[in-house]
């Protein structure tokens, strides 16, 4: 059949608009070779961080910043500096920190959304403000907007105009409120509901669309890569094309067209249970409670304590282990809560401590990961 | 008989039956009329007014605009460059001819000048949110960009690589391009920022804003005083000013270690029962140190001699001099730079603000024209200082020891009115106790400075009610928040001397004048974006409008009209005038009921309710709101009730 | 016919030919009380009456004209104060030698004169309100005063329609005079305290003109020696006599803008004697005579039979210690009023009458006895920073956490205690 001049390139016209907002369709990246770290170092009260339970960090050119169970700290020229509640902080339980356009810091708490901005910080609470819900899981501030996924919804504040927009399971496809994390592309956000599977906003338009684990199975993964493989999201993140689903029951990975399972048993991921993903490139950085991993898709370099203090590194090809190496130093902890990567760092997240991991080929410790990375997002 | 002879026993019969048929019948009818609308069983008097408004109720007084000049800029040129805002011209004034050229109109209100380092002269043009670049020997429009709402004060920095413009509208800083033409960046400031400065290096800007941030009802209210990197505009540090508001200018030092902010201390905490020694308010320089941003407020008032309502400010480098205009007692201070940083640097910050300190920096001080604003240097082999004389429509020229040297009128001479009269009266501190406050410190603009205060009339320590806006009010009488006051007049008149100003009342002829100048103040525009996220309308506007008229909750019941939005806040004014008991009253109250406020610019009138304690729209029915006692609301949620709230920001 | 009917017509609706223009003094003139040297003595002459003595309007624009002698025919005349308008004055004077010194007024050019206000004690000078009522100096005989050379005394305010009010209730107040702004400047004995050596002093105080607010002006606090008369001068600031301990007296000026413990000796050289005085004579005072602006009015906010009023401190500790304070009057102590945590306290007091606060510990032992008496007035509303207020300083904003809560009232008993 021969297609109509005029139709076909209509057609060409509106994919190469469509383009322009389309998250799926971004440049593929050649496959990289396996990011090793070969260095830790770690940070813990005795450093002065307020508490040696590390939740979220936020490693910026010439500052790392880091939540806790007990307040907020930044490093700076290699000196901690503490925010409690005591300084504005709205609560000590700090689940995330997101950096927007103007260089302020959005801190998000379980007991509401903060903005530190000049040394002093702005308070929003769901009684005074648009914020959803006090327990604030994850922001991400994203040009003039500020996304909040929250407790009871999703909450997005304009900047610009200091309006709010609100999202929860009655105006939206969410099945349930309970937002744990949110990331932001080209045009569209999507929303890690826990139970509700990973949602999508179309910003432009308003409509949503929803991806669910197909089978409805809590416990198992009836059919892979059918779709997500669990509902109960723990983490998403996005960047160049590539959507990741963290859940405490595996990894996802959906590219716009397709998605992929992929469990511990057979990717080396340290563990099915992961707190968060984040997404550089189209290499994921992967936190959960049995270490953390790089994983690009096909290969998957897993790092955990060994008996020794040191670290045993993983990798693994192919569905099966492929190489071990084993390092003198290791992250504080394999319970890791966040992971930060980058070509030549990382900075970990972990239960007893803020861990730094870098490749020491490459010399000392080098600044921080490309900031498009410091969500955990695009 | 004929029908003329009949004509006064058809009268009579007439008001018989009229009166009759009132007695009867017609009374009841109306009640229930009124019930029905209101949900009211027990009415007090009630006009017909109060739901349907005559003409007079929604027209504003007008007068003549005046020049008004208030920002100046020198130009390379040798010419001073005058802003007169509400004729929307700039003047170009000859200060060696004494003279001023005919002014030029601009495509809006101006309000704020510089001069850039190429010689371009740039203005703020309030009303259309714009800056605009100017050429400087023909005031023709080169170029224009958007800002931010209402923009004010602006600097260049960075050498002229940046332009930074106060958004006073909106709260925010347009961090500009000018080269490049483009806005780079919009920051967050305070409430209200206003005037801008750059570091004589350009490496710095500061930003100060006129009004106290919204804060708890008990806590010290405090202004911020912005400090931005000069190039990429990112916020260094939030200087708090505790105490402190109504700053409209601001300058460095000239070596640029420390920045000089006249302000207005405020002490709203305290009940009112005194104004001397600055019991309501004193005036003070707040001398902020960069490398220590500890403010040490200096008093600009000696123990008797108050200095109202401060504002421009210039600092002579040659001369070691500092020159402050005080717009309320028409006066300049002049100051000596090095005795006023010896004081701010033995100045322990937490000690009592002592006015004595006043003796050790103040060289003089000397009458100007009526509510000085705007100052500027001139170079010269006479150095002098200008002086926009804001309300007398003339620029001034002084000698530094506070001689004349010659006063030009701006502008197309305008016959006086009783709005510009008024204006006068407003901005006139003489009228309280040694001349200590004007209306203006406390209701900037016609606004409201956002504070609550204990005034003594009923006690101390009872009924402390928030300042309200004065802008719109026309028509909406009656007045004070237990609405007592029928008049402005009334509410402006000796019981107002006799609790606030604590002198003698205005005369009976200012008064009328102050009372058409407060009838001619529009209300607060609505919130530009309410409803908007990323440009993009998300609807709530509209389903918040549709839940501001329901008369169904989302189940389909039914609500009663004493439930109803509408019934108490009808437009156009969104005020049925009278007093409700939405179940705000504290224990401090003497009684819960309180004049209904109309809504128009409630966007910008934070706080609320009528001791201020919600800092936000949400709070009135989250934090201080009871069940549905303040309308029905209960079942709306947090997304219903976000919906309600960027309706209100669009009145 | 046609225009006699109108004129008349207007004259006689308003008088205008009817009614004799009233008299303005002119621009620098003076009113001047003068007196036989030995009618008065060598010593410092301060207020009150003097036999013989002798109130001269003198023009320096017509020197040659004879001046017009205000108390003609009275027996003894105190100092003068005359209106803003420059056209009414007020002077303390006995019409015989018999009489009591009671307020007399009349027109500056004489005329007009007569007695306008009464009191059992001696009238020893006065000053105009710009609301036209008077207020004047005299002793009240039925109250002890500090010593016998120091009778007591208070200041009264009387109205057009003759009414009499006492303002001042705390010790001797004498020399008012009106301030720019309203206030009456006056002179107010205190007793020996902190600062202040035995057997106490004259220290200038202001009050408003219904007798609330009283106050210590700024700049006295310290200075040693009394502070008498106290007058505003027309370009600005206030003079007044300073009376040290064994020196002579000295003319001081009070800058608005001096420190606290710096008024200056007044520079400007006394002005020349009026010719038109007989050798042997003293000049005892001048008082510039022509119109100047009229000082600020006030409002009272008083409430006329209240038997309380509200006194609120918002600090009544000393260096951050006290737990109470102790409030009493001359009869004896009417009540104990704890502080808050903050400090403050908030109390309704008796009025009318002098109060003294005690600052109390914990155990109620006393930390600080007030020596300074202090007064309010009916339905009076009054709040302090503290014990130890210093004039010069503005109080800091925070609300007093007394002011929440109802206070307590010690009001009642001062019947009881007065029994």
């Amino acid at each position: 059949m021969k297609l109509s001049p005029v139709l076909l390139a209509f057609s060409l016209a509106a994919a190469g608009l469509r383009g322009q907002a389309d998250p799926w369709r971004q440049p593929v990246e050649p496959r990289r070779p396996a990011l090793l770290y070969d260095r830790f170092e770690s940070f813990d009260r005795s450093d002065g961080l307020p508490s040696d339970k590390v939740t979220t960090v936020l490693a910026l050119a010439d500052e790392v910043w880091v939540g806790t169970d007990h307040g907020l700290a930044v490093r700076r020229d290699g000196t901690w500096r503490s925010f409690t509640p005591d300084d504005g902080l709205p609560h000590r339980y700090v689940t995330s920190l997101s950096l927007d356009e103007r260089g302020d810091l959005w801190i998000s708490t379980l007991r509401g959304l903060a903005r530190l901005s000049g040394g002093r910080f702005q308070v929003y609470r769901q009684t005074d403000s648009g914020l959803m819900n006090d327990v604030v899981y994850h922001v991400v501030a994203d040009g003039p907007l500020v996304w909040a996924a929250t407790a009871a919804g999703l909450s997005c504040l304009d900047t610009r105009t200091g309006s709010w927009a609100l999202w929860d399971h009655e105006n939206s496809i969410m099945h349930e409120p309970w937002c744990y994390a949110l990331a932001v592309g080209p045009d569209r956000t999507w929303v890690g509901v826990w139970g509700g599977g990973v949602v999508e906003l179309e910003r432009s338009t308003g409509l949503w669309r929803e991806y669910r684990d197909p089978d409805g199975e809590m416990e198992i993964d009836l059919l892979r890569d059918d779709g997500p493989i669990h509902d109960v999201s723990s983490f998403v993140a996005w960047d160049q094309g590539v959507l990741w689903q963290a859940t405490y029951f595996g990894l996802s990975r959906y590219d716009g067209r397709r998605w992929r399972s992929y469990l511990a048993e057979d990717t080396g991921l340290p563990g099915n249970f992961l707190n968060h993903v984040s997404a550089r490139g189209h290499t994921a950085f992967l936190a959960g409670d049995q270490g953390f991993a790089v994983f690009d898709g096909e290969t998957c370099v897993r790092y955990r304590r060994a008996p020794d203090g040191g670290c045993e590194v993983s990798i693994w090809r192919d569905g099966a282990e492929a190489e071990c190496r084993h390092l003198d130093t290791a992250p504080a902890d394999d319970y890791v809560l966040w992971a930060q990567g980058g070509d030549s760092e990382v900075w970990l997240a972990t239960g007893r401590g803020l861990s730094h991991g870098w490749r020491e080929g490459e010399g000392a410790p080098s600044p921080a990961p490309d900031q498009e990375n410091q969500d955990g997002n695009h | 008989m004929s029908i003329l002879r009949r004509l006064p026993l058809l009268a009579a019969a007439a008001a018989v039956f009229l009166v009759g048929f009132w007695f009867l019948a017609g009374h009841r009818l109306l009640l229930r009329h009124i019930s029905r609308a209101t949900g009211r069983q027990e009415v007090e008097v009630i006009g017909c007014w109060n739901c349907h408004l005559p003409r007079s109720r929604t027209e504003l007084r007008r007068g003549r605009p005046h020049p008004e000049p208030r920002a100046l800029a020198p130009l390379p040129n040798g010419l001073l460059a005058v802003a007169c805002g509400p004729t929307r011209e700039i003047v170009l004034v000859d200060p060696a001819a004494g003279r001023a050229q005919p002014p030029v109109p601009v495509p809006g209100d101006p309000a704020g000048l510089a001069v850039a380092p190429d010689g371009g002269l740039w203005a703020t043009l309030a009303g259309p949110g714009l800056v605009v670049e100017l050429d400087p020997a023909t005031l023709t429009e080169r170029r224009r960009l958007q800002v931010g709402l209402r923009p004010a004060g602006l600097a260049f920095a960075a050498g002229g690589e940046r332009l930074f413009v106060a958004n006073a509208g909106d709260g925010t800083v347009s961090v500009l391009d000018p080269a490049a033409g483009r806005e780079l960046a919009r920051v967050e400031a305070g409430r209200e920022p206003f005037a801008v400065a750059a570091s004589p290096d350009g490496a710095r800007v500061a930003v100060v804003s006129r009004m106290a941030s919204v804060g708890r009802p008990d806590r010290i209210p405090t202004s911020e005083l912005t400090l931005l990197d000069g190039r990429s505009g990112r916020v260094e540090a939030r200087i708090p000013l505790p105490s402190c508001h109504l700053s409209e200018g601001l300058a460095f030092t000239p070596d640029g270690s420390r920045l000089l902010v006249p302000a207005v201390r405020v002490r709203n905490l305290l009940p009112i029962v005194q104004v001397a020694r600055g019991w309501v308010m004193s005036s003070v320089l707040a001398v902020v140190p960069l490398a220590d941003p500890t403010p040490r407020l200096l008093p600009l008032g000696g123990p008797e001699t108050p200095f109202p309502d401060p504002g421009g400010i210039a600092v002579d480098a040659a001369g070691r001099r500092v020159f402050i205009a005080g717009g309320g007692g028409d006066e300049i201070e002049v100051l000596d730079l090095e005795a006023l940083l010896a004081a701010a640097d033995a100045l322990d910050p937490a000690a009592p603000e002592d006015f004595s300190l006043n003796r050790h920096f103040l060289r003089r001080r000397f009458a100007c024209g009526d509510n000085p604003r705007g100052l500027a240097l001139l170079a010269g082999a006479e150095p002098l200082l200008a002086v926009a004389e804001r309300l007398d429509d003339t620029v001034a020229l002084f000698r530094p020891d506070g001689s004349l040297a010659e006063r030009i009128p701006v502008g197309r001479p305008v016959r006086e009115d009783p709005v510009h009269r008024g204006d006068r009266v407003f901005h006139d501190a003489g009228y309280a106790f040694q001349g200590a406050f004007s209306c203006r410190s406390c209701h900037p603009g016609g606004h409201t400075d956002g504070l609550v205060y204990d005034f003594d009339i009923d006690g101390i320590g009872r009924n402390m009610v928030l300042n309200r806006s004065l802008r719109g009010v026309a028509g909406t009488a009656p007045f004070k928040w237990n609405g007592k006051n029928p008049t402005l007049q009334r509410q402006c008149g000796p019981r107002f001397a006799m609790v606030l100003t604590r002198a003698d009342p205005f005369p009976e002829d200012r008064l009328e004048d102050l009372v058409a100048f407060i009838q001619s103040l529009p209300p607060p525009p609505p919130l530009a974006g309410a409803g908007r996220v990323a440009g993009i309308d998300t609807g709530a506007v509209a389903r918040g409008e549709a839940i501001f008229f329901r008369d169904r909750r989302r189940d389909g019941s039914p609500i009663p009209p004493s439930g109803r939005c509408v019934t108490c806040h009808p437009p156009p004014h969104y005020s049925r005038f009278q007093k409700a008991d939405v179940g705000t009253r504290s224990p401090w109250d003497g009684s819960g009921e309180f004049d209904i406020p109309h809504l128009t610019g409630i966007g910008s009138k934070a706080p609320y309710l009528h001791d201020g304690r919600a800092r936000t729209l949400e709070e009135i029915w989250t934090a201080e709101g009871v069940g549905d006692s303040h309308g029905a609301v209960t079942d709306l949620g947090k997304t219903g009730l976000n919906d309600l709230v960027q309706f209100l920001r669009t009145r | 016919m046609r225009t006699a009917l109108p004129l008349l017509a207007l004259t006689v609706l308003t008088g205008s030919g009817c009614r004799e223009p009233v008299a303005v003094a002119p621009a620098g003139a003076e009113l001047v009380l003068a007196a036989p040297a030995a009618a008065v003595g060598a010593g410092p002459w301060l207020d009150g009456v003097v036999a013989g003595a002798r109130l001269l309007l003198l023009d320096p624009a017509r020197p040659d004209e004879p001046p017009v002698d205000l108390a003609g025919g009275l027996a003894a005349v105190g100092p003068p104060a005359i209106d803003s308008a420059g056209r009414r004055v007020v002077f303390p004077a006995r019409a015989t030698a018999e009489d009591r010194a009671a307020l007399w007024e009349c027109a500056v050019d004489g005329r007009g004169r007569r007695l306008l206000a009464e009191v059992p004690g001696e009238v020893l000078g006065a000053t105009l309100l710009p609301d036209g009522r008077a207020a004047f100096a005299a002793t009240v005989p039925d109250e002890a005063g500090p010593s016998r050379d120091l009778p007591a005394s208070a200041l009264f305010t009387v109205a057009a329609d003759g009414g009499i009010e006492r303002i001042t209730f705390a010790g001797p107040a004498r020399d008012p005079a009106t301030l720019p702004d309203g206030r009456i400047v006056y002179a107010q004995w205190l007793p020996a305290a902190e600062g202040r050596p035995a057997p106490g002093s004259f220290v200038l105080f202001t009050v408003h003109p219904d007798g609330s607010g009283a106050a210590p002006l700024h700049g006295m606090h310290g200075e040693p020696g009394r502070a008498r008369r106290p007058r505003p001068r027309p370009e600005g600031g206030l003079e007044h006599l300073l009376l040290p301990p064994g020196g002579p007296p000295e003319t001081r000026l009070v800058d608005w803008g001096s420190p606290r413990a710096a008024c200056s000796p007044a520079r400007s050289a006394a002005p020349p004697r009026p010719t038109v005085l007989p050798a042997g004579w003293r000049v005892l005072d001048r008082v510039p005579a022509g119109p100047r602006p009229r000082p600020q009015g006030h409002l009272s906010s008083l409430r006329p039979g209240t038997a309380f009023g509200r006194l609120l401190a918002i600090d009544a500790r000393r260096d951050g210690r006290g737990a109470s304070v102790r409030l009493r009057t001359s009869d004896g102590v009417l009540g104990t009023v704890p502080l808050q945590a903050d400090g403050s306290f908030f109390a309704l007091v008796p009025v009318d009458r002098p109060l003294w606060l005690d600052l109390l510990d914990r155990t109620g032992a006393v930390l600080e006895t007030g020596r300074s008496p202090f007064w309010l007035r009916p339905g009076e509303n009054r709040i302090c920073v503290g014990c130890h207020e210093n004039p010069e300083t503005a109080p800091p904003n925070r609300r007093p956490a007394a002011a929440l809560l109802e206070p307590l009232d010690l009001s009642a008993a001062a019947a009881e205690v007065g029994r």
